[in-house]
């Protein structure tokens, strides 16, 4: 079953974090202690306890309402623009040691530590070139220096060869597929210390996707990504590390082939083969 | 990372300096209109009395009153009621549940836009040229009547489509599948669920309309006028009159404006008593139409 | 929001289920005319349906009703226009420099009343813009909800206020103010009336953009606060760029309706046509002109009566040019999400 959704260039053994030849230990990017969310008296999130992998790719599966976004969204502290909105517990960054969710830690600079891709492409009303250059701008950066960086991730997004002549028309002229490739250049250039993406390619056609699904995986030399996806075999496909959720708890967090071959909780199993979700 | 906290800081700079910018601005609507109550109130108030309001407007300050102008005013809501309402509510009726989608209606649609962003005083020239002179009508109760309604006319088409609008379509099936005909659905179910919100934009219709002052001096209301116009009901029979309608008149911002551009100061206090009737007048009405809209949404939640 | 010809499924259904009592012609006559009944003989049907096509005749007159009175606006502008310009050159209209129509010997340039027009209109707006556009911004991406619920209705109120009402505040409040920071102001002057009309005109902008801004969707904005960026950056370069088609819509209307206000400038600005850039100065607008002879008695049919048509013709043109821009710029800037 593995191998049909399996790229033929990925080692088998990716619980190990792989981008590091030299270190044998995996280093730990983030850790979830004792997580629970609430949006008023509802609790989203229920005692969540992970860790985060650096240089993988992490994919978050479940069922709709499972919180899986909710889980991403507490990375870069969006749940503070809207009211009624509660976090327990900590998300410890490494190495800083920051709590991302304390109550003493500024939600603007966590922000300016991650990045976001989101489920719909979100591209500014502005040119190609302004979308990439919104986020360096903000932090003080311009002239030669900027344009460099714009060129350097736009080509990371694999986007480069498509826009490298229309850089200054607006972005909507692009397709649904090079937008939201955009939104990944957009996010990469601010060189986050995790990548967040949120159902990134269920807006998408087949082709688009297999694109987006390319870069992610080449993406994480550079970074650590975790991603949210509504599709099994998208997980299956992307990612180095696979946490289940359901109804605002972790079922389970295990290697991808581990969990897609053989999980080790039956509510796992039940919804991987598809007898519910 | 100390950039970061360097750009943060002023970001953050930023937010607070806006956000007090943003309060002082939102203030500066809110404190003109306290200090124009309070200006009135302060000119006006001495002289609200019963004679104010029960005098004609004379040559001595003291002794004018606003008794021809109110019912100057009165009388011409009611013809601008009478013929707004029908026709703005048949419009806004024909053009939500009627009209098919071709040039004609879009034609209809883009003159009513355009007819809301006339100047007020251009219906008071049509008035003038067309309805006081061509039509013979006269500079009259009726022809003011007039002016106001095709000037408010806009207002009275969208309230009545947007109240439309928000009945679902579901009810409309529901009354079709039992075999209304289209008048039967307008009657009987369109106009009674859609009367509170129909009835608001009216109400704020007839406030806008309370105000308007260019028009009128344009088709030639009177600005000191020591009669009122021949009463509706009479003694004799036929009971009714519409003589009324013939007659020459003057309302209540003219009348304010008449005494606010008189160089004799004394005048100043009776301006500023018909202000007060005005803006009562008016936020009264306005007051009404939000309740209406207030009950009209608690009973009826689609 | 019409039914078509044709019955809606729903109705479809409930005629196939009326018991078949019908009279055989009766029902294939009812097929395609929407109005069912098992219990109704024809005679009555063909009433009923002569009485719906008189009501929707009604209800059309109802509607054409608006076509008809711009034929009529225009009409009558047109037409008493028209005499005027059988006695007045063209050129001297436009580019006379002095407009004395009452006097002895008339001079019809309407220069003047176009300059005091246009000047009011520029105090007004830059009082409105900015203000406007700011409160706007302010409502819609910073103040908590009900701070909104309290002011967008107060502000509201500020445009119900009759225009008679706000002359008189004008000339009684606003420029005695202004003369203690002006000293050697005219009583009336353009100033007081621009400032106090802009202000009767905030409600215009800051509504209409606050709607705008609010129905640009909070991905946009999700995507810049992911970024790192503040309020009042997302708000200036993310909201405001995408919601410029209702903004300009909102200056638009602005302008127009300043264009056209009457008593605040009647009574603050003064009725004399006077040609200057100078807003300390008074001056008359073309409304103002309007009003001006309206007040007095005019024979029917004389040159000063056709002048105010002549005037009112400038005016319209001048209301109508700023709506079709409107128009044109919205169609333009339509976003996209």
């Amino acid at each position: 079953m593995r191998d049909q959704y399996a790229r033929p260039e990925v080692s088998p053994d990716v619980a190990v974090a792989a981008s590091s030849p030299v270190e044998s230990s995996p280093k730990i990017k983030a850790e979830v202690e004792g997580l629970n969310f609430f949006y008023e008296k509802l609790q989203a999130l229920k005692n969540i306890n992970m860790v985060f992998i650096a240089n993988q790719v992490t994919a978050i599966i479940g069922p709709s309402g499972c919180g899986k976004s909710t889980l991403l969204r507490c990375f870069n502290r969006i749940h503070d623009l809207y009211p009624e909105t509660r976090y327990e517990g900590k998300i410890i960054l490494q190495p800083s040691g920051i709590n991302l969710i304390g109550p003493e830690t500024d939600p603007l600079e966590m922000r300016m530590r991650m990045s976001m891709v989101f489920q719909k492409p979100n591209a500014f009303p502005k040119s190609v070139f302004d979308n990439v250059a919104f986020g360096l701008r903000l932090r003080g950066i311009s002239g030669k220096e900027l344009t460099i960086q714009v060129e350097q991730s736009l080509r990371a997004a694999a986007l480069w060869d498509e826009v490298k002549d229309r850089l200054r028309e607006s972005a909507y002229t692009l397709s649904g597929g090079q937008q939201q490739r955009l939104c990944i250049a957009r996010a990469l250039a601010t060189e986050p210390e995790i990548l967040l993406f949120d159902e990134p390619t269920s807006a998408l056609d087949p082709i688009a996707t297999a694109k987006i699904e390319n870069l992610i995986f080449d993406l994480k030399r550079e970074v650590t990504v975790v991603i949210v996806t509504h599709n099994m075999q998208q997980a299956a496909r992307v990612s180095d590390s696979t946490a289940f959720m359901y109804l605002g708890e972790l079922i389970e967090l295990a290697p991808t082939k581990v969990m897609f071959e053989n999980p080790a909780i039956k509510l796992t199993e039940e919804y991987i083969t598809g007898h519910f979700g | 990372m100390s950039d970061f906290k360097r750009i943060i800081a002023k970001r953050k700079r930023q937010d607070f300096v806006f956000n007090i910018v943003g309060i002082v601005c939102t203030l500066v609507g809110i404190a003109t209109l306290g200090a124009l109550l309070g200006d009135l109130l302060m000119d006006g108030l001495t002289r609200l009395n019963w004679t104010f309001l029960t005098s004609f407007p004379s040559r001595f300050a003291e002794r004018a009153g606003i008794l021809s102008s109110w019912v100057g005013t009165l009388l011409i809501m009611l013809v601008t009621a009478f013929a707004a309402v029908p026709l703005g509510v048949g419009a806004g009726i024909y053009l939500e549940e009627y009209a098919r989608k071709n040039w004609l209606t879009n034609l209809i649609e883009i003159n009513i836009a355009n007819l809301a962003g006339v100047p007020s005083i251009i219906y008071g020239l049509m008035a003038l040229g067309l309805l006081v002179y061509q039509f013979k009508l006269g500079q009259s109760v009726l022809t003011g009547g007039l002016t106001l309604a095709f000037l408010i006319l806009p207002i009275v088409i969208v309230a009545t489509r947007e109240a439309l609008r928000t009945i679902p379509q579901g009810i409309r099936e529901a009354a079709y599948a039992l075999g209304s005909t289209k008048w039967q659905v307008v009657r009987h179910h369109l106009l009674p669920y859609s009367l509170g919100g129909t009835m608001t934009g009216i109400i704020i219709a007839l406030s806008r309309a309370i105000g308007e002052t260019a028009p009128l001096i344009t088709i030639g209301a009177l600005t000191f006028i020591a009669f009122l116009p021949p009463l509706p009901l009479k003694t004799q029979p036929p009971f009714l009159s519409l003589e009324w309608l013939w007659s020459p008149f003057s309302v209540l911002p003219i009348q304010m404006f008449n005494w606010v551009s008189r160089p004799d100061q004394n005048f100043v206090v009776n301006a500023a008593g018909a202000g007060l009737v005005l803006i009562v007048v008016t936020l009264l009405l306005n007051a009404i139409a939000i309740l209406i809209r207030y009950r009209v949404r608690k009973r009826i939640k689609w | 929001m019409t039914l078509p010809p044709s019955v809606t499924p729903a109705a479809k259904i409930a005629m196939d289920e009326i018991p078949v009592l019908q009279h055989p012609v009766a029902a294939a006559a009812d097929l395609g005319m929407g109005t069912p009944s098992a219990r109704t003989p024809s005679s009555t049907k063909r009433l009923s349906h002569v009485k719906e096509r008189f009501i929707e005749a009604l209800l059309f007159l109802a509607a054409f009703s608006s076509v008809a009175i711009t034929v009529g606006i225009v009409g009558t502008l047109l037409y008493e226009s028209s005499s005027f310009f059988t006695h007045v050159s063209l050129k001297e209209f436009l580019t006379g420099t002095l407009w004395t129509p009452l006097f002895a010997s008339p001079r019809f340039g309407i220069l003047p009343l176009v300059t005091g027009t246009l000047i009011t209109t520029a105090v007004a707006l830059a009082v409105a813009l900015p203000i406007g556009t700011v409160v706007a911004i302010y409502l819609s991406e910073f103040a908590p909800s009900y701070v909104r619920e309290i002011i967008k209705p107060a502000l509201e109120l500020l445009s119900a206020v009759p225009t008679v009402v706000y002359g008189y505040f004008a000339l009684q409040f606003m420029s005695p103010l202004l003369q203690k920071v002006l000293p050697g102001l005219p009583t009336f002057n353009m100033l007081s009336a621009g400032v106090v009309m802009g202000i009767m005109i905030i409600p215009y902008v800051s509504s209409l953009s606050e709607d705008a801004m609010r129905a640009v969707p909070m991905s946009l904005r999700e995507g810049a606060y992911a970024m790192g960026a503040n309020r009042i950056i997302t708000a200036l370069k993310v909201v405001y760029p995408a919601a410029l088609s209702g903004i300009v819509a909102s200056y638009i209307l602005a302008i127009s309706r300043a264009i056209g206000e009457t008593m605040i400038v009647a009574i603050a600005a003064g009725m004399q046509p006077n040609l200057t850039l100078d807003p300390r100065e008074p001056a008359a607008t073309i409304t103002a002109f309007i009003v001006q002879v309206s007040l007095g008695d005019l024979p029917h049919g004389s040159i000063g009566y056709q002048s105010i048509f002549a005037a009112g013709v400038t005016l319209f043109i001048m209301t109508l040019i700023f709506n079709i821009l409107g128009y044109i710029l919205r169609k333009r800037f339509r976003e996209v999400y």
